[in-house]
């Protein structure tokens, strides 16, 4: 295993998919340390626990080398990993019994940066315990929308080819996802 | 004023990047709540970058191994499969030997063509009826000569023989049928259980001899629970052909457990 090899360039992605779609277990390895801390990412924000973070990512990536040769790279390879790990985590939410129920069980372990003011730290690290807060009361959807255009900075381009519809559905969608973000984050803060 | 819910897009734009339009500046101088709002915004959004800090643990080893254990499950699965089907391959083929070499051409039980299109356990169910139903009537009797049956009288046990039919009659000679005699006459004597005797393999042994003025003959029966019967008869007859010895000797050896005839 090419353990040193260097993150892919937008030049090189193609290619790598290419060598990953054909069994160079390095190649895929580059696109998991790539994506892998991402899809990690939005999967804890959505199921609040890093247990099942862990398992969506791993089932994302098993999906994405099993698929690997269905991507036709239309989209960025990024945006195709988080379409598969947006559907598992949606899917997730469906057959679990709760759907609504805030997550409380993984705190942010945010603005951990030494250099930051600690009271600011204090600060973000309570909103940041609100946002999760808010984010739980959510439904699954609306959570997902706004993790992807907040937290993952997607366009919603981006975000329409993830959840399969048009731009102006996904804006929409977003709009009314933001609203209610907003009701739930006041409630939040009394 | 303007309402509150026209601005709720220009409040997360100002959130987002810190700089407020004329007309919504010009609503938040008038509006308290839309301001809280507009602070409160703020602070989600704060919120929401923090979010982005994550302590990840490095997947490559965990997907590597998940991959790993997909793809030899689903050679697993693939071997299972083909494993699976050469075994019903195997096993209907087995079950259409066997049934070929059982099948009877005395009785076979089969079903409607009605009920068979309805459904193999509608197939199975009337197969099951009429093996019930000819199980209690009485058997038909075999192609033999009605006086070799009725010469023993022999207590017959229920067997299964209609869901293992026998094979067909073999008789190896034909014997004449002589005049019957009071102590052959099957009614009185012998129940008539002895005519609902299921069939047999009757296997005579040694050439019948002239019925006048005497006969005799030795008859081996194979029933189906493994029982074997041997049988003599002797008529001795005199001049005018009236019997005047009848002998008739026959043993049974026990059931063999397990034993088809």
């Amino acid at each position: 295993m090419d353990g040193a090899r260097a993150l892919p360039t937008r030049r090189t992605r193609l290619q790598l998919v290419s060598e990953a779609a054909a069994g160079d277990s390095a190649a895929f390895d580059l696109l998991v340390r790539e994506h892998g801390p991402r899809v990690f990412r939005l999967a804890l924000r959505m199921l609040g626990s890093r247990e099942e973070a862990e398992d969506i990512q791993q089932e994302t990536f098993v999906r994405a080398h099993r698929k690997l040769r269905t991507f036709r790279g239309e989209a960025a390879l990024g945006t195709w990993i988080y379409s598969i790990a947006a559907h598992l985590c949606l899917s997730r939410k469906r057959s679990s019994t709760w759907q609504r129920e805030v997550a409380l069980e993984e705190q942010p372990s945010a603005v951990s940066n030494p250099a930051s003011d600690p009271e600011q730290v204090v600060l973000a690290r309570e909103s940041a315990a609100r946002v999760q807060q808010a984010l739980g009361l959510l439904a699954a959807p609306d959570r997902l929308l706004i993790l992807l255009k907040y937290v993952e900075g997607l366009s919603h381009g981006e975000i329409a080819r993830i959840l399969g519809c048009s731009v102006l559905s996904s804006r929409s969608r977003l709009t009314r996802a933001k609203k209610l973000f907003r009701q739930c984050y006041e409630e939040v803060e009394g | 004023m303007a309402s509150c819910t026209q601005f709720e897009e220009a409040l997360w734009e100002a959130a987002e990047t810190q700089q407020v339009a004329p007309d919504l500046a010009e609503h938040l101088e008038q509006c308290r709540p839309c301001r809280r709002s507009l602070r409160s915004l703020a602070s989600a959004l704060e919120g929401l970058a923090a979010l982005r800090e994550v302590a990840a643990p490095d997947p490559t080893s965990a997907v590597r191994l998940a991959t790993a254990a997909r793809q030899s499950r689903g050679r697993l699965i693939g071997r299972l499969a083909a494993a699976a089907a050469l075994s019903g391959a195997a096993a209907g083929l087995l079950l259409l030997t066997s049934r070929a070499a059982t099948r009877s051409p005395v009785s076979p039980v089969r079903p409607d063509r009605a009920v068979a299109s309805q459904g193999p356990t509608a197939e199975q169910a009337q197969v099951a009826r009429q093996a019930r139903a000819e199980e209690r009537a009485p058997a038909p009797v075999a192609a033999a000569d009605s006086h070799v049956k009725a010469a023993r009288p022999h207590r017959h046990r229920p067997t299964r023989l209609r869901q293992r039919p026998a094979p067909e009659l073999a008789l190896t000679a034909k014997l004449p049928r002589p005049e019957a005699t009071p102590q052959e006459t099957p009614g009185a004597d012998w129940p008539a259980e002895v005519e609902q005797r299921p069939q047999g393999v009757f296997l005579l042994l040694g050439a019948p001899q002239e019925a006048l003025p005497s006969s005799s003959y030795q008859a081996e029966v194979f029933l189906p629970d493994g029982v074997r019967s041997f049988m003599e008869q002797s008529i001795e007859r005199d001049a005018a052909g009236e019997p005047r010895l009848v002998q008739i000797a026959y043993h049974n050896t026990a059931p063999q457990p397990g034993a088809r005839n």
